[in-house]
């Protein structure tokens, strides 16, 4: 049979742009897309500790900080739970400030979960998810963590172990 | 083209879908004092605070036009998620300061990037994917009608091989007395 080459170019002119987009597409975590505040001066905020006390986030500038949105019906958030307990441990004694912040999630739920499961930071308050919105949260948990200058260096999707946190740490420290 | 044409496609018809009732309407937004929220943007609201008919309308119309996060293909709009509530707030808030379509949907994509619009800008490399469609098929279009000018054009095509009506089969002739020469 004789080859129609017209036919086979135009064929091949639909049918690679496709297949490159579907590869790009399906090589891609559809998460993943959303890390765009990575390197960008973190939102400001101010949100109060489940116990009352107001927390700026540019008041917190000079240290690194570890922000955890998280909450109790979440189950990858219990995964990470002693992680963040660990790393609070070793790195709260450095000078890192750790801050859970509880999304879409009650502090009544979150209270007895702290007491059986260990509270080494305070989890701060974002009822409206506002502070959640100006990170950039799709979901939890999502962990970021703050250059001393106040810079996001790096923005964690799903739950974070202890060496995750360290490898991020210790060059700020 | 075709991948664009089913994500023009897909935009349109979340676009179009309306899922049950919209969420409930953000209530009016107190300015956020000084301390809580310095400023939404970087930059001042582009127009004035809107009235409370404008505001609402501007809400749902930015709020049609921006993806939900934890949703497969619905806007902020059309989802009930939690989520996309607290979204659907926000905007009603940078709405109601002032904020422009073009400030809201840059504060989101800010945050969560291109993939939070659910139609892609008619801008640059972008207007590929919503002229694409319509160019190739007017190009398929101009093809076919040329090709069927080609067609009427030119000489009337040859009549298939074969006898004329009422005459011998010379195929059918040739094959029996081929069969025959075969029995011998």
């Amino acid at each position: 049979m004789k080859l129609n080459w017209k036919v086979l170019l135009a064929g091949l002119l639909l049918v690679v742009p496709l297949i490159g987009v579907l590869a790009s597409g399906f090589g891609r975590d559809p998460r993943g897309v959303s890390n765009q505040l990575e390197g960008k001066l973190a939102p400001d905020f101010t949100l109060t500790t489940m116990e009352g006390s107001p927390v700026t986030r540019s008041n917190l500038t000079g240290a690194p900080v570890v922000l955890n949105f998280w909450s109790t019906w979440c189950q990858p958030c219990r995964v990470e739970h002693p992680h963040l307990q660990q790393a609070a441990q070793v790195y709260g004694a450095r000078g890192v400030r750790f801050f859970g912040v509880l999304y879409n999630d009650t502090p009544e739920a979150a209270r007895p979960f702290l007491a059986r499961n260990g509270s080494l930071f305070p989890t701060l308050l974002d009822p409206s998810q506002r502070v959640a919105i100006d990170f950039g949260v799709a979901g939890v948990p999502e962990t970021f963590i703050l250059h001393p200058d106040g810079r996001i260096v790096r923005k964690f999707i799903g739950p974070v172990s202890f060496a995750d946190l360290s490898a991020v740490l210790e060059p700020l420290l | 083209m075709s991948a664009a044409f089913a994500v023009l496609l897909g935009a349109r018809l979340a676009a179009a879908t309306e899922v049950g009732a919209p969420p409930p309407e953000a209530a009016p937004a107190a300015p956020p004092a000084a301390a809580e929220a310095p400023a939404p943007l970087p930059e001042p609201p582009a127009l004035a605070p809107p009235d409370e008919a404008t505001a609402r309308a501007l809400t749902e119309e930015v709020s049609r036009g921006l993806r939900c996060p934890v949703c497969q293909g619905l806007s902020v709009a059309d989802s009930n998620a939690d989520s996309a509530r607290a979204m659907h707030t926000r905007i009603g808030e940078l709405v109601r300061l002032g904020y422009s379509r073009e400030q809201i949907e840059a504060y989101f994509v800010d945050r969560y990037g291109e993939w939070v619009r659910l139609a892609p800008p008619r801008e640059g490399l972008h207007w590929l994917i919503w002229l694409g469609p319509a160019a190739l098929f007017v190009v398929g279009a101009v093809g076919l009608a040329a090709r069927g000018r080609g067609a009427a054009g030119a000489p009337a095509p040859v009549a298939p091989p074969g006898p004329p009506a009422g005459t011998p089969d010379a195929y059918r002739a040739r094959f029996l007395s081929e069969l025959d020469d075969e029995g011998r």
